[in-house]
């Protein structure tokens, strides 16, 4: 088991290196550089000149990758232009907020979709299945910020059951009230994403049972006279969940993304909202490090899977 | 000295709902299976055979089959018991092996643990006994290293061990009666008689009586006591294992042993039997439906006939009467 995880933490290496590379030159690519912003009919271009000299914009790419690259495994990514604040700075506060209402959304997906699932296998075919199916059909098709917009202009404006943005609110006093006030803010974001993301896991769990049930070792484990409730839980859930376990990579590399569009209108200052606001703004030197973020995110997704799909899978772990 | 009855079907019928109709798979099925013996049930696929396995394991699915007639396991009528009646039987008086060994065990459980979990829903054994036991049934079965394939996963296993596994697991419990459905068409050649062997060895001496589905007239030949071919869903033959092969009666009888190669006899091309067994919703069961396979005896084909089997010799049983008068095209010229 841990050479498999070694062995796959060491084929993170090269493709971290391929993957910083490749955001190096398509950030290189875009037109203009920081002091491009500085011109003006009064300023010397032998002065501009001097400065990009100076900050090493006239060396070859692959010296500035080098210099780029080693700054940022320092957790220096520049500045940002139209902040002016260091890019890591802006980065860390706002990932904390992005972490936890991720981590609650991604809970509350499994814990209504799994559930979901089991409960639409169990009811094959019959019209409470066709419920599910139909929920889960338009859930995915309809662009999520019109449910986002809705879900804030009902339960935050009309109803008033919940704040309509922000992390915190600032009369909290004491760390408890700090901490409450805090999961009372991501709880519309983090309910209202979790509702509409459950189609992935509820597809592949569901369809998985009605896979797994018709195997032949579900037979073997009935004329063993193993009864239906472990048949369920030990052989049938048990195999429906692989594809569970593959697909949680992409739910850690979907998270940004996801984090863009409810952070955004939800008011709540995470990395999704950052990247809107560096993208209006050509905040280059944010953008590069926010992909170079989603970027690592997406890789370590893909190891997560692997990893987890070699723990409950005997078929995949390597001897 | 009559042996103890330990299975007896009177009559099965099962009929499957398919697309809102009932059709019926397989008819009126008259078979017993005494302690000690091994009774072959063989046939084409499609005939039947499987069906009538999984209604004495009592695996139909309730709401989309229907299984009548009687069958009794040690006196025990087992048609209109519970699901979970029944699972108390299962493993317990009754065990089975499947055809295809990797697909009928758990890919994610321990060799152990599979074997282990049909003992668990006995109560039989101490918490502290099951490893030892599960060590002795591996070690009965013929695997080498018990301790070791105990702990693997099935994927780590040859198809014969696997084959191996699901003996094991069958006679966890020391059922009496044994159905093996198939149990070496997915093996090796080299394999097959190894673990044919093991079952015969294995049914010896457990005094159990098997119920071996298969549709190799070679396996038969070695292993089995009695043979009853069916057919289209119907038994049209059964007799001793010595007589039918020395004397079989029933036009689809004599196709099969005849579309077997023989080492005797030196033979160019193998006997087909044209056509293939009809579907579902084609089969009236009051005819004999092999006719219409047989070109030649097309008049025959629509004569309805009795349901039940009629002794022609001591302990052989025929369906109908069109094995008189039926002969090969090349025996009619000569």
């Amino acid at each position: 088991m841990w050479k498999v995880i070694i062995r796959r933490l060491l084929m993170m290496i090269p493709q971290l290196i391929i993957l910083s590379v490749l955001i190096f030159l398509l950030a290189k690519a875009m037109p203009g550089d920081p002091f491009s912003g500085l011109i003006g009919p009064k300023t010397d271009p032998k002065q501009i000149e001097a400065l990009r000299e100076a900050a090493g914009l006239n060396d070859p790419w692959w010296q500035q990758y080098t210099h780029w690259m080693s700054n940022a495994l320092h957790g220096d990514f520049g500045m940002s232009y139209t902040m002016h604040l260091p890019v890591s700075e802006l980065i860390g506060s706002r990932m904390i907020n992005t972490f936890w209402l991720s981590l609650l959304a991604v809970i509350l997906t499994y814990l209504i979709a799994i559930p979901m699932a089991i409960f639409a296998a169990k009811n094959e075919g019959s019209w409470k299945d066709q419920v599910l199916l139909v929920y889960n059909s338009i859930t995915f098709g309809i662009p999520a910020y019109v449910i986002y917009l809705f879900a804030i202009f009902v339960f935050g404006f009309v109803l008033g059951w919940f704040p309509t943005g922000g992390t915190v609110s600032p009369e909290a006093s004491g760390w408890l009230a700090e901490l409450g006030s805090r999961i009372y803010h991501m709880i519309l974001p983090a309910t209202t994403m979790a509702l509409l993301g459950t189609t992935g896991i509820f597809t592949y769990l569901r369809s998985g049972i009605l896979d797994e049930q018709n195997q032949d070792y579900v037979k073997t484990a009935r004329a063993k006279g193993v009864g239906e409730n472990a048949i369920f839980t030990r052989h049938i859930f048990r195999n429906a969940l692989l594809p569970i376990a593959a697909n949680f990579g992409f739910v850690i590399t979907g998270l940004l993304g996801g984090a863009i569009f409810a952070e955004t209108i939800f008011g709540y200052p995470g990395l999704g909202q950052l990247f809107i606001t560096a993208i209006t703004s050509r905040d280059y030197s944010v953008i590069t490090a926010l992909i170079l973020l989603n970027g690592v995110l997406a890789l370590i997704g893909g190891m997560l899977s692997d990893i987890i799909m070699a723990i409950v899978d005997p078929r995949i772990r390597i001897e | 000295m009559e042996k103890q009855l330990l299975l007896s079907g009177k009559k099965v019928t099962v009929s499957f709902m398919i697309n809102g109709d009932w059709q019926t798979a397989i008819y009126q099925v008259d078979l017993d299976i005494h302690r000690d013996e091994v009774v072959a049930l063989v046939g084409e696929s499609g005939s039947g055979k499987s069906t009538f396995a999984t209604a004495v394991m009592g695996l139909h699915k309730a709401n989309q089959s229907k299984v009548t007639g009687s069958i009794t396991l040690a006196d025990q009528e087992l048609i209109g018991l519970s699901n979970l009646e029944m699972a108390k039987l299962r493993g317990e008086k009754v065990g089975m092996i499947f055809q295809d060994p990797l697909a009928a065990l758990n890919p994610l459980m321990r060799i152990g643990d599979q074997i282990k979990e049909a003992m668990a829903m006995r109560d039989v054994y101490q918490p502290s006994e099951y490893k030892q036991r599960v060590l002795e049934l591996l070690d009965q079965v013929g695997i080498v290293n018990p301790a070791r394939t105990a702990r693997q996963f099935p994927h780590q296993l040859s198809g014969g061990m696997r084959q191996r596994i699901m003996i094991a697991l069958a006679i966890a419990n020391n059922p009496d009666l044994i159905i093996a459905d198939e149990p070496t068409t997915a093996l090796d050649v080299t394999i097959q008689a190894q673990i044919l062997d093991l079952i015969k060895r294995i049914q010896e001496k457990k005094h159990a009586g098997v119920l071996l589905i298969t549709h190799d007239l070679g396996v038969v030949a070695e292993v089995a006591d009695t043979v009853a071919v069916m057919y289209a869903g119907q038994l049209v033959e059964k007799a001793p294992v010595a007589e039918l092969f020395a004397h079989p009666k029933h036009p689809y009888t004599r196709s099969l042993l005849k579309s077997n190669p023989s080492i005797e006899q030196e033979q160019d091309d193998l006997y087909v039997i044209p056509g293939t067994v009809p579907a579902l919703a084609e089969m009236d069961h009051h005819k004999d439906l092999f006719l219409q396979r047989v070109p030649w005896m097309q008049e025959l084909a629509d004569q309805p006939i009795a349901d039940e089997l009629v002794e022609v010799a001591p302990q052989h049983f025929v369906r109908g009467e069109a094995w008189r008068t039926f002969e090969f095209p090349e025996e009619q010229v000569q």
